[in-house]
């Protein structure tokens, strides 16, 4: 056996326990699973008993078990083959159109295995001549926050810790710092002498998160939409501490939601299932407005106080804004350029 | 001291030195753009005529209207949510065959709240016409509308609202951020009767603000009362 194939035999035991949870339980299932798993690669039928004689007396035989274990059988080698290939797979942006398919293909079959129900996943890239840009009317909010409810639901957010991408923040009249603003109120609103004003990812044209990931996880796509490749995220944080605007969020548990509100119709670099210990933030709702559809905060708010748009378009209703309405970003003076303008009637 | 090398090895030694100030040098100016890219200037080299996504199947459903500016030569480029199809008791003519006196209080109309401007400005009469119930909308000036195009009425007296909702920064889009545009009518957010909105409860509990922003440092006396 030569060292590589030792190595390779290594590091796919360490990286599929369930191959040795074959070895260890008593299981008739799990037993004939295992010998077909030997029986196909090594081209011999094998039973379990055999199988361990032979992983005693021969390292060979002992790579070739543990491949079982991750060959494409149905059932449980099936789903840990899937997960084998995830777990190697590149970064979206170096994946090839047919590595792309391909991985949309194990992710719907794996997520349809965990939440009941298979799930849409596109690859839509971003079409030419489209520049997102984001505009929010601060004297029509009323803090109702249909906006961060539609959010949640569109984006399948973790309901445990109960994230949301979304923050509306309550202003007394006559002030403007954020750091005087209330992000948690609840009560009747709009409340006497105060106004609201929403945050969320701005999609900045000078990301500072962009160029702090050391791993190239998340990125500015050609429409001005910053992502997050959940499956290369290391889970550093170097990103959320760099955003001047609190626009990220992080999993600090796995997100919990329950099946029968899963969102299925997903984009890659959107609102498909995250796990624990990745980033994840406002993507504009790359499932939605990819296919030319609005934001979900967009449709889902009562006083018309959001408008989204495409800023290279002239005609367009956000370009409308930016030319004709007094418009003002966060933290300008950072030269990060939000594509997320606020303005007043 | 003419040891062979020793010519060489300072030679190379200025080598050395030339080629790391050069990587200062480059160093310095780095891989990006010394000047951030702004989002005006990407504007003004990209913008253009602009074929978006084809939305055609996501306002096929739609009812809608074209919008009309009356006086206006040019026809307006996008639609609007049709109303007469949506409401019940329209047009009046459905119940009334006599003309109506609205100034008195109207039984039928019980649930009706006028909260419109005062109603020293606005009554029933100054927007439905009592005498022909062939329409149920008039203008200031007694002539007739469709309620399809109520922001023409809206717009007599807002008319600043109504320069922004043509252009898009008052009011609603639907369903479609490229290809046609269709807006929402005035009445599609406002109840004409009380246009203000209401008072109410936010449909979700914000989370409290994260540690990692300094966000909540300050918080109001006043507030905290409201809170619990
Ligand atoms: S708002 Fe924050 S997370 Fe969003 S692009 Fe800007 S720096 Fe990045
Ligand atoms: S948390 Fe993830 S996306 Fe953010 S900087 Fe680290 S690896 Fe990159």
């Amino acid at each position: 056996m030569t060292k590589s194939s030792s190595i390779k035999t290594w590091v796919r035991r360490l990286l599929n326990p369930e191959a040795l949870r074959y070895l260890a339980a008593d299981d008739p299932e799990g037993d004939r699973s295992f010998a077909e798993g030997a029986a196909q690669v090594m081209d011999k039928q094998l039973d379990r008993r055999q199988a361990l004689k032979a992983i005693a007396g021969a390292g060979a035989a002992g790579a070739a078990l543990v491949q079982a274990a991750c060959a494409p059988l149905g059932g449980r080698s099936e789903e840990a083959q899937h997960r084998w290939e995830e777990f190697f797979k590149k970064n979206y942006r170096l994946m090839t159109e047919t590595e792309r398919a391909e991985t949309v293909t194990r992710l719907t079959k794996l997520a349809a295995d965990d939440r009941g129900g298979a799930p849409h996943i596109q690859t839509t890239p971003a079409q030419p001549g489209v520049l997102f840009g984001y505009a929010f009317n601060i004297s029509k909010c009323k803090g109702y926050q249909d906006c961060v409810k539609a959010c949640i639901h569109e984006n399948n957010l973790d309901r445990g810790e109960n994230m949301q991408y979304i923050r509306i923040f309550e202003i007394e009249n006559g002030q403007q710092s954020l750091a005087s603003a209330n992000g948690s109120y609840y009560h009747e609103v709009p409340a006497d002498g105060h106004y609201y004003l929403g945050t969320q990812c701005f999609h900045c044209e000078n990301p500072p998160c962009v160029d702090v990931c050391p791993v190239g996880a998340t990125w500015k796509e050609e429409d001005g939409i910053v992502v997050v490749d959940y499956d290369w995220c290391i889970g550093c944080r170097y990103c959320q501490a760099a955003c001047p605007y609190f626009g990220r969020r992080f999993n600090w548990s796995a997100p919990q939601v329950p099946p029968e509100s899963v969102n299925r119709e997903q984009h890659y670099l959107g609102n498909r299932p995250r796990k624990k210990g990745v980033m994840e933030k406002c993507t504009f709702c790359i499932q939605r407005t990819r296919q030319g559809k609005l934001p979900a905060c967009v449709e889902a708010c009562p006083t018309g106080a959001r408008v989204f748009g495409n800023l290279l378009d002239p005609n367009s209703e956000i370009r409308y804004v930016l030319a004709n309405k007094k418009v003002f970003r966060l933290k300008e003076e950072l030269g990060t350029e939000p594509k997320f303008w606020y303005f007043t009637d | 001291m003419a040891f062979p090398g020793n010519r060489d090895r300072h030679g190379r030694h200025l080598t050395r030195m030339c080629l790391l100030s050069l990587l200062m040098l480059v160093g310095c100016s780095g891989p990006k753009p010394p000047h951030p890219a702004r989002v005006a200037d990407t504007i003004a080299a990209h913008e253009g005529p602009v074929q978006g996504p084809d939305t055609a199947h996501l306002t096929a459903e739609l009812n809608r209207v074209r919008a009309e500016f009356p006086g206006r030569l040019q026809a307006a480029d996008f639609f609007v949510e049709t109303r007469v199809n949506q409401l019940k008791q329209a047009p009046c003519a459905q119940c009334h065959a006599a003309p109506v006196d609205l100034d008195k209080a109207p039984k039928a109309h019980w649930d009706i709240q006028l909260e419109h401007a005062g109603n020293h400005m606005m009554q029933c009469s100054t927007c439905h016409d009592p005498g022909d119930h062939k329409s149920s909308l008039i203008f200031l000036s007694g002539a007739a509308l469709s309620m399809d195009h109520v922001y023409q009425q809206c717009g007599q007296c807002h008319f600043e609202q109504l320069r922004d909702w043509e252009g898009g920064a008052h009011g609603q889009r639907v369903a479609a951020w490229s290809g046609e545009r269709v807006v929402r009518n005035c009445t599609g957010c406002h109840d004409p009767h009380q246009p203000a909105f209401p008072k109410r409860w936010p449909v979700h509990a914000a989370r409290p603000a994260d540690e990692t922003l300094p966000i909540q440092e300050i918080s109001h006396p006043e507030e905290g009362s409201a809170h619990d």
